[in-house]
């Protein structure tokens, strides 16, 4: 291999793309690239003025708090600004053929502390939900009740949190800080045409009003059409619309009953007969939506489905929302970085928002590509084709769990439900752990790779949430400390009751860091 | 304070004030607010650290009395350990109430639950045609002083905590052997205070805070006398003289 030479050192990276996907990669490069240092990388972002950004995605999973605390924004600021609310689960109504069916999958890990009582669950469910079993964080949801006290610093809470929030303003906030903390370089313009050279890299961008754009490095944050990627590169589309049904998302803004109205610390999804719907509340608003598959019900239907949803809370005035109608494009890129462009967002793949993947899997691919980020073009092949496998295989393990929660479903009032059970749709590696979970519990040897989205505790949650059928009574032997078992799931409840008599009501709680801020340490 | 109510001379013109500190407020809480102002007084008697309050999580200066909740060793009796009694005790039974949120503006009122409120012993509040007395109008005036204290000790607080001079650490003592903690405490962080800008330094020395910062960190080794009181409480010894 030869040694570094300056001309193919990378100087500079050009965003395309300026939604939560590009400001969030914006916000990482910057932070590895350090424009603002003499050696430093320099970051910019171009976006469009005139095209609306999709501002779906409400939901996020705890890794986002992380990201925002590692990228220095106050947890204050992001509550006030982005209209946020705290997300402590996700709350499945209506998945198994019981229509009062209900479970939580919680964000807590389930409590290990004296032994794994998955199995003990198992073998004696003292008329428990697994949750409330394993830990204390459904009982908080339950409650209303917010994670975190006043008097813990920012970023920290008894229980583990996410956020729910307004992907307008969060962009905003992304902004802000990308431009003015960071320095990042903000442009305005729109692409007319992008070119490429001899060898296939992007040479430059055409714009209507800033000429040509050049950098080193682009990234592809333009959504669905992915203007670089896909449409300038020719890198194609792996649709996975065989495995996840749903293709199109109806959504619609709600308004509370009152201003005071509780706010659920927890996302709802509620199964409907050809998909399902998210509740989502944030301080002003509750943003809801109708994930459906087209190919089961028509779209006329599909809204009134959604409007008889929204009647049991807002009466008639569900006759009178305006919905938005989404189609959605299920799959992947066959690659996500190719040559001299990596694509983050939507223009690098999408599954429906049934476990908030979405801002998840902008947020991890961003980080990721920042973090390993090439000093020269020479590493380029062998870091693209790293990244490319690494990201194919999050997709995949992504869709395997969203496919989880349909394929054990005991639902089959619906040629959707029916069909989602198709062994032909359910894919092999996923298959093959059903099999084996049907006569012993998930356990960590089934999650080898450490860069896996959703793991253990989560398939756990869902798994027994929806009553999986794991015969474990010829383990039984296995497990003699039944007595401990039990006394832990007792401790559980006192902690639950204890963790109650400190914790807010969730609205209660946000309005108190509107007034009053968090404090960082 | 239990109720206070807004003076009204129809309702309280019989009512009399006995002129000296409520202890009895004091009785069992382990912490006192104080204002910036009294850091240095305070500092002779007791630790001067900070707390969040467990409503608003905002920080607030407290004179630490005891080393465990519910106790304070400052109060033994009706004998006050200090030299100074904090404005907490010498301003009840009164307090300043926001009459009018929008307008801001505050009306005095009275506790006429505490021990020091009678109809026999003390000062009067009301004169005969219904106009506050001189002592009222001085106990007036010092609440309004410690209201406007209260103010500048917030800014001093959110200043500390927004430029990052705060820490959280536990207070350990060592009594008869055993170790004893005092948890929930937040301290001047001094390494962060040595590195601080010089224009922050400037600001500081202007609005009179940095000996405010000084006599808290000097204040924190009155823990140990803290300790030695309830060491020679517990075992009877000689009786404790104030400082």
């Amino acid at each position: 291999m030869s040694g570094p030479s300056t001309d193919n050192q990378i100087n500079s990276v050009l965003i395309v793309g300026g939604g939560t996907a590009g400001w969030l990669a914006a916000c990482h490069l910057a932070k590895k690239l350090r424009p603002g240092d003499p050696d430093g990388i320099r970051v910019t972002l171009v976006e469009s003025p005139d095209i609306p950004t999709i501002g779906v995605g409400e939901g996020t999973v705890p890794a986002m708090r992380q990201s925002l605390q590692y990228l220095g924004i106050s947890e204050t600021d992001f509550i006030r600004e982005c209209e946020a609310t705290f997300k402590q689960s996700i709350r499945f109504d209506g998945w198994m053929r019981n229509p009062e069916h209900s479970y939580h999958h919680v964000f807590d890990y389930p409590r290990r502390d004296s032994l794994d009582l998955t199995p003990y669950w198992l073998l004696n469910r003292q008329n428990k939900s697994y949750a409330d079993s394993v830990g204390i964080q459904s009982s908080l949801c339950d409650a209303g009740l917010g994670p975190k006290q006043m008097t813990e610093p920012e970023y920290s809470g008894i229980s583990n949190y996410a956020y729910h929030l307004d992907a307008g303003k969060f962009s905003e906030l992304l902004t802000r800080h990308a431009t003015t903390q960071l320095g990042v370089e903000h442009r305005q313009a729109n692409i007319s045409a992008v070119q490429l050279n001899a060898s296939g890299d992007i040479d430059y961008l055409e714009t209507d009003r800033l000429g040509e754009l050049r950098a080193d490095f682009y990234v592809d944050c333009t959504g669905f059409k992915s203007l670089l990627l896909g449409s300038a590169m020719g890198v194609e589309f792996v649709d996975r619309s065989d495995v996840l049904l749903a293709d199109h998302a109806l959504a619609v803004q709600v308004p509370y009953a009152s201003p005071d109205s509780p706010i659920p610390c927890q996302t709802i999804a509620t199964a409907r007969s050809a998909g399902w719907i998210w509740d989502i509340g944030l301080v002003s608003r509750r943003g809801t939506g109708y994930v459906y598959s087209s190919q089961h019900i028509d779209h006329d239907k599909a809204e009134l489905e959604l409007r008889d949803y929204l009647r049991t809370s807002i009466g008639d005035a569900a006759d009178e929302v305006s919905c938005r109608r989404i189609p959605m494009q299920v799959g992947y890129r066959e690659r996500f970085w190719s040559r001299n462009c990596a694509a983050i967002g939507l223009s690098q793949g999408f599954v429906e928002p049934l476990e908030a993947t979405g801002l998840l899997m902008f947020d991890a691919t961003a980080r990721m590509l920042a973090e390993q980020f090439p000093a020269s073009r020479d590493v380029m092949p062998l870091l693209s084709e790293r990244f490319n496998k690494r990201v194919r295989f999050t997709w995949e393990r992504v869709i395997d769990f969203i496919k989880l929660h349909y394929c054990v479903s005991d639902r089959d009032d619906s040629s959707f439900w029916q069909a989602n059970r198709d062994p032909a749709t359910i894919p092999e590696s996923l298959q093959e752990n059903l099999q084996l979970w049907r006569h012993q519990p998930p356990s960590e040897y089934d999650f080898p790779s450490k860069l896996e989205i959703f793991n253990l505790e989560n398939y756990l949650y869902v798994l027994y949430g929806m009553d999986y059928p794991t015969d474990i009574a010829p383990l039984a032997y296995r497990y003699p400390h039944q007595q401990i078992a039990t006394s832990a799931v007792e401790s559980s409840a006192a902690l639950a009751e204890q963790a109650k008599q400190l914790l807010l009501p969730h609205r209660e709680l946000i309005q108190k860091i509107h007034r009053y801020g968090l404090q960082k340490i | 304070m239990a109720n206070p109510v807004p003076l009204d001379p129809s309702l309280h013109s019989g009512l009399r004030v006995r002129n000296a500190p409520d202890l009895d407020i004091a009785r069992g809480q382990q912490v006192l607010p104080v204002t910036v102002h009294e850091f240095a007084v305070i500092a002779l008697d007791c630790p001067v650290v900070f707390i969040k309050n467990d409503e608003t999580g905002q920080f607030q200066s407290v004179a630490l009395l005891g080393l465990s909740q519910g106790e304070n060793l400052m109060l033994q009796g009706d004998k006050w350990l200090g030299n100074f009694f904090p404005g907490a005790l010498r301003m009840s039974p009164f307090k300043l109430l926001i009459a009018n949120p929008e307008s801001d503006t505050v009306t005095v009122a009275i506790d006429t639950d505490s021990s020091l409120v009678n109809e026999t012993e003390g000062e009067r509040l009301f004169s005969e045609t219904g106009e506050i007395t001189e002592f009222m109008s001085k106990r007036r005036d010092a609440l309004q002083d410690y209201v406007q204290q209260g103010h500048v000790t917030q800014a001093f607080m959110k200043l500390l905590a927004d430029r990052d001079l705060l820490k959280q650490q536990s207070l350990t003592l060592d009594i008869n052997g055993v170790k004893v903690q005092v948890d929930g405490i937040y301290l001047v962080d001094e390494k962060k205070l040595r590195e601080v800008d010089d224009q922050t330094i400037l600001d500081l020395n202007q609005r009179g805070f940095l000996p405010a910062i000084y006599a808290h960190l000097m204040s924190l080794r009155q823990a140990t006398r803290l300790a030695r009181i309830k060491v020679e409480g517990a075992s009877d010894g000689p009786s404790i003289r104030g400082a």
